[in-house]
């Protein structure tokens, strides 16, 4: 019996025993206080809100009719407040008489956000005033209605400050990196932990088995935005303490749909939209020449180019501008189209409540098989042309949602939160790769007379498959016990189990047999692979009264996790003619590999709170994990928060409510499972016509590695002003990180491996993050809401440790201590002047430094979103958009630096003679540099963009419309994503990175457009009913 | 009811803390069965698990190295990814040009390496792992092996090992290091110059033919005799040489073995010509031997296009799958040595005559006797190419002709326009990757090197 289910069934007897105490203590003199919560303003119910029964410290939500609910209330009187993000606040006290039912309705006015917000912490749900760090809050279910959020990683874009969201590709389904307060790590992943309904999950950011350019998949998005009710970013050490090994990068916790006591309310949707790539590819230019050796046609392929004119060895007689991509008859890029259809029902009883939801994804991508090439693939298999070749970039997917919740017993509930995926994604070699069709067009470096103008025509790339199938199960059973009045436990299991599998096809003889030789033949890989998360989670929290003045908070917590990923690798190549199989190739070829993960570790946390105005709190965590080196024993990692209500007078003109707050913690990042281990692996070989295995040192290992140790102060207020219809909130943030693991370079001379693991690094993040609401106008009848969020962020690498050079990442990226990590560099051009003045810059009359020198950070040191929302006539139509700005970094214009300098040149600033001269220097020092090499200085450019990243238009139709169709309500949306870019690239689009989003060393900085497709725009229409 | 209230309230603390004492009851033991504990090889079967993995890096280090196998646990890779030492030695030589994207590959043909170049620390580790790997391998078997003195793969992992600081010293510039962890703490190497490296060399192949094993005649004894016979011809040692080698029987061969499956066992030069990424230029840069215009059947290959998709070159063939072997050293080759010794001895017609020989056992025409020493230096080593084309071999002959006869680099290496537009470069080695530079004992050199000379 595996460790696994010895344990669950262990803490199941342990819960069994608990609860089956608890029902024996089930009071009939308890009773019950319910009620509706409203709009004050519109009268509409308010889905979502939490509803706080202080004293017991109890939180129910309402449903979709506002409802709520508490039941096995002692008698007694009670305070109850109401909390709902947009709306002011709302306090009330009823009396609780035996066996009976209180009823307190509440009417909400809106504001625009208020400092008691209940969060979900480590410790359980907190009012936000009790926790001295800044927590983002996404309201998801009212994001996924009215804005095209396309996926998960949309809901997060531009909606919280500090929060970064790096979208690698425009093609369907590639994934995105998310960055919260910086990179910490200069070695490990920088992304943030994930947990659903407090189960941790998988987000690993990189996941596809091959290499099919620059792009790969990001688990994240297998996440329903329609079923996440909201979302809640932990941003720092100082707050994520308490969740141990791996949050040093902070948490995301997603909080999905539940149901409420009601009848059953059924919603549905319909979504229907285009996904375009409107953009205007680079040109390529062509020197022609009548001498047939400088033609690129007949003899040099960089033909007639302007160096060789100023070296008098040949003259053009024209230069020829074409790029395939532009070229409409050409254009493997179409509109694609996106769909959505989703169900759910919510409802049920006092005892039971369930949320069920069935949602399809469809989006078909901008590539497309077209003209010329469609109609000769078509005439050449029989059956016409296959569905994967005509369509290159579709995605199919379903989520199925299950979340119940079960009052046991008066004392004591059960929550189940059950979600499933299956989804189907094809994707097409893209980024990073000249063996695409972006490649193909802008890196072809041949003129339209030569392969139509393409490196490789988009009818053989399209002929490769790339597929990724996902079934993936997320489970999660919590019990909440209330075995007296001022304790509670939690306990909470979680499985989050994906079966992936990911198949690389190469049809036999479908390909250019010089680019594909061996895949020509026909190439099929599959790679089978299994990620499972096991998480538990257990808490007790007792709260008590020490005085008057002072209460008190206990919470002791422990958590165990087991992470474990498997894979098996075949192969096949030499395929028969028509077959996709393994099974009878040529050759074939295997693989698997196993790694696998466990921590365990507790915690204690001691609150204090003087008159609900002064809170304090204190804790310490312990963890243990397998990936530590046998030398390493654990440290405690403690944490101390401080929050103070400074002022709080609604009825003042200008400042009406002031809340300071501070707070100090750490976290660490474990090593890879087994990065301390020295250990030899299999290795295959043939001797004497046999083949067999031996083994081969695969790893130096450390035997004194331990985790990177995060520690971050945060300090920062909250403001209300005029009435509450502003808040302003600033946080100040300094994060350092210690005991950075360095992946050391080995010397060669070794003979061992390329590196090797130590706690040498340092690493620093501080910065400001800004967040300012406004409630300019609100009148029934038109309200107009405004949000501005945003951060700026210093990134330093401190210290690399003593005798480590400063490691280069591919050629022009480094981490250089005193500045940020991954930092692009390279020799800079100092000067450049037209010596000969023949209108052409030749080697030799450019300068170019010795040494490379900083150019800029990779990542964006400031982000900021502007939302802004109209509502007219008591919200029968509104109007939100958001504003998303990055900058402060800088990106490669990797493809414009291979078209002036990758062998063969067809750049402008090396053919034509009108370029401008900075344009030719730069080009030049590149393509022909200086006696001390190439620099490729002059194609690194400011990454900065501001985007309209959505806009939309929301009719709601009056509520006798929607009678008439037979539904409770009924809502319109038409919105748009990606709609305008203004920035200062040359090339298409700064918000790329063709090598996608990696998760360890370099991949996790690169910043590049090499070939990419740029970001696409969406308009999408969906209709909503509510039953 | 005090005490139930008290027993629930112990049950609810205890809980979390079950979990906060799991780590002291193994619940984070894990099971890793796809990784070789190092302790665990200290058997004789664990010994002769280290032989073939020894005898594994050696042919990728050797052969090339395209299909990387992941570190267990790991994104990385196992192996290094190198081009391997045939393939990039054959590359700086007038052997190989390339016809395929990777820039570092055309610096190096370019005869314009430096220590970023890519490629170049893969292919260094590549060789020193292997030769890490043959001296472990060989002191494993010594120490835990069942009949050590009996066991002929102790002088086969020598044997290897002595080839690795040939290749080393044939292909790089002088000051190669040879570091090692001692007592888990890494131990950088002293710049070695050619000549030691050669030295060293030396003295693992009469380690290897001084292990009671082996007996002249054998296998592994004419494997060992030959890699001597190669390092002393290297240091100018031909006569020496030719003595080491007199007793390789006709029928020797020894060679690394490939196979179509795993991928990992492919032949990496049939693979990179197959891909496209590597060909023959006729007479590259001029001073580059007529591989393809000669249509001598020791060297034959069909005209292609590379995998730019641009350049026209010419495939050879003589690997003609990914199972084909590549001779390390035969029979061939101790021929040649001894009639380089006669060379030196201005026996040209017994020089002739030997080269003649070798000919008429593939049915090649023969040849007259050269009238002077430098024809018949041409002729033996333009035979050297040919017998020995894509093993390994041309780099080092084309140093020694300049080190050894004394001929100007010019007239030696390709020279003039590259066919990429630009122009070679005075390079006759490698340099040291720039990785090599975290060893505090290189010298302050802009390529780590001691010398560039060949």
């Amino acid at each position: 019996m595996s460790v696994g289910i010895r344990l669950v069934r262990s803490v199941s007897v342990l819960c069994a025993a608990l609860l089956g105490g608890a029902s024996q203590v089930g009071q009939a003199q308890q009773g019950a206080i319910t009620g509706a919560v409203t709009d004050a303003a519109t009268g509409e119910p308010l889905e979502a809100a939490r509803v706080l029964l202080v004293g017991p410290n109890r939180i129910e939500g309402t449903g979709r009719d506002g409802q709520y609910t508490f039941r096995g209330v002692p008698p007694g009187s009670y305070q109850v407040r109401v909390l709902r993000v947009g709306y002011r606040p709302a306090t009330d006290t009823t009396a609780v008489a035996p066996a009976q039912t209180a009823s307190l309705n509440f009417a909400l006015a809106p504001a625009p956000i208020q400092l008691d917000e209940i969060v979900t912490t480590a410790t359980g749900q907190q009012s936000k005033l009790e926790i001295g760090n800044s927590i983002s809050t996404i309201d998801a279910s009212k994001v996924a209605e009215e804005a095209p959020i396309t996926e998960f990683g949309s809901l997060l874009t531009g909606r919280a400050a500090g929060v970064q969201v790096l979208k690698s590709s425009g093609a369907t389904g590639t994934g995105t990196k998310i960055r919260i307060r910086g990179s910490n790590s200069v070695s490990l992943s920088n992304e943030p932990l994930y947990y659903i309904d407090g189960v941790r999950m998988d987000a690993t950011s990189d996941g596809y088995a091959y290499n099919i350019g620059g792009q790969s998949t990001s688990r994240i998005n297998d996440l329903n935005p329609d079923d996440i009710e909201n979302i809640e970013i932990v941003k720092g050490p100082s707050a994520a303490t308490l969740y141990g090994i791996q949050a040093a990068n902070g948490v995301v916790l997603i909080t999905t749909r539940k149901g409420a006591a009601g009848r059953a309310r059924w919603n549905a949707f319909v979504e229907q939209g285009v996904v375009e790539d409107p953009n205007t590819y680079r040109t390529n230019f062509f020197g022609r020449s009548d001498d047939p050796d400088f033609d690129p046609l007949t003899g040099d392929p960089s033909g007639c180019t302007l160096l060789s004119v100023a070296q008098a060895d040949c003259v053009q007689s024209r230069v020829e501008a074409y790029n395939p991509l532009n070229d409409e008859v050409q254009r493997p890029l179409k509109g694609g189209h996106r769909q959505q259809y989703g169900v759910n029902v919510a409802g049920g009883s006092e005892a039971a409540t369930y949320y069920v939801s069935a949602e399809y994804e469809g989006e078909v991508g901008v590539y497309k098989l077209r003209g010329l090439d469609f109609d000769s693939v078509n005439a050449a298999t029989p059956g016409g042309v296959p569905a994967e070749q005509h369509r290159p970039n579709q995605l199919d997917k379903l989520s199925l949602r299950a979340n119940a919740t079960a009052k046991v017993a008066a004392n004591a509930d059960l929550q189940l939160s059950l979600g499933y995926l299956t989804s189907k994604l094809n994707l097409p070699e893209n980024d990073n790769t000249l063996n695409s069709v972006i490649g193909s067009g802008d890196g072809s470096g041949v003129p339209q007379d030569i392969n139509r103008g393409w490196f490789l025509i988009p009818a053989e790339i399209y002929s490769e498959r790339n597929r990724q199938g996902i079934g993936r199960f997320t489970g999660g059973l919590t019990a909440n016990w209330r075995p007296l009045g001022w304790l509670t436990t939690r306990a909470t299991f979680g499985y989050d189990v994906t079966n992936r599998q990911d198949t690389q096809f190469w049809p036999t003889g479908q390909l250019n047999p010089f680019a594909y030789p061996t895949q020509n033949e026909g190439e099929l890989n599959v790679t089978r692979a299994q990620t499972s998360q096991l998480s538990v989670d257990l808490l007790t929290a007792a709260s008590y009264q020490v005085s008057s003045a002072w209460s008190g908070r206990t919470a002791v917590g422990g958590q165990y996790f087991r992470n474990l990923n498997t894979n098996s690798f075949a192969q096949g190549r030499g395929l028969a003619r028509g077959t996709e199989a393994i099974f009878g190739a040529a050759t074939t070829d295997a693989s698997d590999d196993y790694i696998e993960s466990r921590s365990a570790g507790g915690f204690v946390d001691q609150q204090m709170s003087f008159r609900n105005r002064l809170f304090l709190t204190a804790g310490l965590r312990l963890d243990d994990n397998s990936a530590f080196g046998k030398n390493f024993d654990t440290k405690p990692l403690p944490k101390l928060s401080a929050s103070w209500l400074a002022l709080d007078d609604q009825s003042a003109g200008f400042l009406n409510t002031l809340r300071l707050r501070a707070a100090y913690g750490q976290s660490t990042q474990q090593p890879g499972s087994i990065d301390a281990q020295r250990f030899y692996a299999q290795a295959a070989v043939r001797k004497d016509v046999t083949s067999s295995s031996g083994v081969s040192l695969a790893n130096l290992g450390n035997a004194d590695l331990k985790p990177e140790l995060s520690q971050e102060i945060e300090t920062g207020f909250d403001a209300g002003l005029f009435n509450s219809r502003v808040s302003f909130e600033a946080t100040f943030f300094y994060k350092q990180t210690r005991d950075a693991l360095i992946e050391r370079e080995i010397v060669p001379s070794l003979g061992t491996t390329s590196t090797q693991f130590f706690n040498l690094g340092q690493v620093s993040n501080k910065g400001i993050e800004l967040r300012l609401d406004t409630r300019i106008i609100d009148n029934p009848d038109f309200a107009w809401d405004l949000t501005l969020s945003g951060s700026f962020t210093d990134n330093n690498l401190d210290d690399l440790g003593e005798g480590v050079e400063p490691i280069t990442l591919g050629f022009i990226q480094r981490h250089v201590e005193g500045f940020p990590l991954g930092g692009i560099w390279d020799r800079p051009i100092l000067s450049f002047s037209d010596a000969n003045g023949n209108n052409i810059i030749e080697p030799g009359e450019y300068v170019v430094g010795d040494d490379p020198v900083f150019r800029g950070p990779a990542i964006p040191t400031r982000e900021f979103g502007l939302r802004t929302g109209l509502s007219f006539f008591r919200n029968l139509f509104s109007v939100a958009g958001l504003f998303d700005y990055r900058g402060g970094h800088w990106i490669e214009n990797g493809t414009d630096s291979f078209r002036c300098g990758g062998g063969i040149v067809y750049c402008r600033a090396l053919i034509d003679p009108t370029a401008p001269l900075e344009d030719q220097a730069n080009a030049s020092a590149y393509a022909y540099g200086d006696p001390n090499g190439f620099t490729e200085w002059g194609f690194f450019e400011p990454a900065w963009f501001i985007k309209l990243r959505e806009l939309s238009f929301t009719i709601n139709a009056p509520d006798h419309i929607a009678r008439a169709i037979g539904a409770g309500r009924a809502s319109l949306t038409l919105s748009g994503r990606n709609l305008l870019t203004i920035d200062d690239y040359s090339g298409i689009d700064p918000e790329v990175n063709g090598f996608g989003q990696g998760r360890e060393g370099g991949s996790n900085f690169a910043a590049t457009d090499f070939f990419s497709q740029p970001q696409v725009r969406y308009w999408v229409a969906r209709v909503n009913l509510g039953f | 009811m005090h005490s139930r209230a008290f027993t629930r309230r112990s049950l609810a603390w205890a809980a979390p803390l079950f979990l906060a004492g799991g780590a002291a009851c193994g619940l984070l033991d894990t099971n890793q069965p796809n990784i070789v504990n190092v302790e665990d090889l200290d058997s004789p079967s664990g010994a002769a698990t280290k032989r073939l993995g020894a005898i594994s890096t050696f042919t990728l280090a050797k052969d090339g190295d395209f299909n990387p196998v992941a570190v267990p646990g790991n994104d990385d890779s196992f192996n290094d990814n190198s081009d391997g030492y045939i393939l990039t030695s054959g590359v700086l030589s007038d052997e190989l040009i390339n016809p395929g994207f990777i820039p570092s590959r055309t610096e190096i043909d370019l005869r314009r390496a430096e220590p970023v170049t890519a490629g170049l620390g893969e292919l260094f580790q590549s060789l020193h792992r292997a030769r890490n790997s043959a001296e472990d391998a060989a002191a494993s078997l010594q120490a835990f092996g069942d009949a050590p003195d009996t066991d002929t793969g102790i002088p086969e992992m020598h044997s290897l090992a002595g080839f690795t600081y040939l290749f080393l010293a044939e292909g790089f510039c002088s000051g190669v290091p040879v570091s090692r962890v001692v007592n888990d703490q890494i131990e950088f190497g002293q710049p070695l110059t050619t000549a030691q490296l050669l030295d060293t060399a030396i003295v693992r192949f009469n380690t290897a033919l001084a292990h009671l094993s082996i007996v002249p005649g054998d296998p592994i004894h004419s494997l060992a005799s030959v890699g001597l016979g190669r390092a002393l011809l290297n240091q100018g040692l031909f006569a020496e040489a030719a003595a080491a080698v007199a007793a390789v029987p006709a029928d020797f061969l020894y060679e690394t073995e490939h196979a179509n499956t795993p991928a990992a066992l492919h032949n990496g030069v049939f693979e990179a010509f197959n891909d496209g990424n590597f060909g023959v230029f006729d007479q590259e840069g001029v001073n580059g031997l007529s591989y393809v215009s000669a249509g001598d059947l020791r060297v034959t290959g069909d005209s292609g296009i590379g995998a730019d998709n641009n350049t026209n070159t010419w495939f050879p063939n003589k690997y003609p799958g990914f199972e084909a072997s590549i001779p390390l050293a035969d029979y061939v080759e101790a021929q040649l040595i001894i009639a380089e010794g006669e060379l030196q001895a201005s026996a040209f017609g017994a020089m002739t005559q030997r080269l003649n020989d070798l000919r008429d056992l593939v049915g090649l025409a023969p040849f007259a006797d050269p009238p002077d020493l430098v024809s018949a230096t041409d002729l033996l080593f333009a035979e050297r190419a040919f017998w020995l084309f894509a093993t390994g071999h041309r780099l080092g002959d084309m140093r020694r002709l300049i080190r050894q006869y004394g001929r100007d680099p010019e007239t030696v290496f390709p020279t003039g326009d590259h066919f990429r537009g630009d122009t070679y470069g005075t390079d006759v080695n490698l340099p040291l990757p720039r990785r090599e530079a975290n060893n505090p004992n290189l010298p302050d050199s802009p390529d780590g090197c001691l010398n560039r000379d060949a």
